[in-house]
């Protein structure tokens, strides 16, 4: 009835139009819904597999391949972070240097006679002794008996100069004595060092008057130190009514762990004129 | 050439003692590092080799320090002879015999200038501060002493080494 030709024209009509329904029906109903669900559950797994495979081979590619260059970075980095923290350190270390030399240039300034800075080379090897190395000798005018101070207060005196080293008695050395005045009375005694991190100012009388607190500084009488430098700061006082003296201990006013640069009065000033008898 | 290995080895020790370790400031009282020194001479080098050094090392010590001269002279001086008689009952190889010697050493040390202190300049040190800084010293032996009883035993073997070999190659010469 048809020929083949018609035939076939008319199955090609027929599945583009189911094609054209089927699609129609499909783009209305959810993506996942029916056999596609089924099937995508079933492929899920091998996709998941092979794509964890694929990004796990490429992941071991990329970093098999960066990995050198990263770790050189790395390595660069790291030794450029450790320069920079260094030269941070050492730069922080000159400012406190710096800031302590100035503080130290300041007061040479207002000091009586000429004085040289002094770095501490080396501490006492015994826990017994309170004695310090410091780098400035006979060659550059240091003599046995000179006082040694800082911007706070007074550090002790030379007891031994080689050429280019000294060894400094501290006043904390209980080998270390001298004359010092409380500031606020004029009240008098000597500052003695116990080898603890204070002093003891002895022989001050008992019906003078020192407090908790008062300032301690030198009275030049001992012809060591300069008239006026801060010892250190009253922290107890005792006193037993039949005693003779007061007991008085003082605080340095240096700080005598963290010491490390020191001024070394090169010609010390002459004694002071000595107390009127009617002063005591 | 032993001496010059002392001397570089005891001013290493000087300078780390006097100039390094006060600046830690979380040590407070470290002990004395030539009294492990003075134990191994005593204990393992013999009288000619070892007592010279020793007294140089009080010496240089009694010069560093602002105590009286011979303080630390005659403490070395003491202990040389202390360690030497106790070797011969003790087996001093033992490590931990050596960190025991040790710290009775810095016992003995600190003893002996706190009296040493007391006779000479009177008072000033209480008992109590004494056994602060003793056991300070001694913690740090506990903590530092055993390494440096292992490199003791490592340098006494080494030197043995040595000497069995200079004698084996004098008898040699002599045999030939």
């Amino acid at each position: 009835m048809f020929s083949k030709k018609t035939v076939l024209i008319l199955v090609g009509i027929l599945l583009v139009t189911v094609n054209v329904i089927l699609l129609a029906i499909t783009t209305r109903r959810p993506p996942a819904a029916g056999i596609g669900r089924v099937m995508m559950a079933f492929a899920a797994p091998f996709q998941g597999l092979a794509t964890r495979t694929a990004n796990a081979v490429e992941g071991a590619w990329r970093d098999y391949f960066f990995l050198v260059s990263v770790s050189q970075q790395n390595q660069q980095l790291k030794q450029q972070l450790g320069q920079a923290v260094q030269g941070n350190v050492q730069q922080h270390e000159l400012e406190l240097e710096n800031s302590r030399l100035r503080e130290l240039l300041g007061f040479k300034r207002s000091l009586p006679g000429p004085a040289i800075a002094a770095q501490i080379i080396g501490k006492d090897p015994s826990a017994w002794f309170k004695t310090v190395i410091i780098d400035k000798g006979q060659t550059d005018g240091v003599q046995r008996g000179l006082p040694v101070v800082t911007f706070h207060g007074v550090v002790g005196q030379i007891v031994e100069a080689a050429s280019h080293q000294s060894r400094l008695l501290l006043i904390i050395d209980r080998n270390s004595a001298a004359d010092a005045l409380v500031q606020r009375t004029r009240a008098r005694g000597i500052v003695k060092g116990t080898s603890r991190d204070e002093c003891y100012l002895d022989y001050v009388m008992h019906e003078d008057d020192v407090r908790v607190g008062d300032r301690v500084v030198s009275s030049g009488f001992d012809g060591v130190f300069p008239k006026g430098l801060l010892m250190g700061t009253v922290t107890t006082v005792n006193f037993q009514g039949s005693d003779f003296f007061k007991e008085v201990r003082i605080t340095p006013a240096v700080d005598f762990k963290r010491l490390e640069e020191v001024l070394i009065i090169l010609k010390p000033p002459p004694p002071a004129p000595r107390v009127p008898p009617d002063r005591r | 050439m032993s001496y010059f290995i002392y001397i570089v080895s005891s001013l290493c020790l000087v300078t780390l003692q006097t100039a390094l370790i006060p600046r830690l400031g979380f040590v407070g009282h470290f002990f004395d590092l030539l009294l492990p020194w003075v134990i191994y001479l005593a204990a393992f080098r013999p009288v000619h080799e070892a007592l010279p050094f020793v007294v140089f090392m009080g010496a240089l010590m009694d010069n560093l320090s602002g105590g009286p001269f011979g303080l630390f002279l005659t403490s070395y001086v003491w202990l040389y002879i202390a360690v030497r008689l106790a070797a011969t009952v003790v087996r001093a190889e033992n490590a931990m015999v050596l960190v025991l010697i040790i710290i009775a050493a810095v016992v003995f040390q600190n003893t002996f200038f706190f009296m040493a202190i007391n006779m000479a300049l009177g008072g000033g040190h209480t008992t109590g501060e004494v056994i602060r800084v003793v056991s300070e010293q001694i913690g740090w032996v506990l903590l530092t002493g055993p390494l440096i009883a292992l490199g003791m035993r490592q340098a006494k073997r080494l030197t043995s080494r040595r000497t069995r070999k200079v004698v084996e190659s004098q008898a040699a010469t002599h045999v030939g």
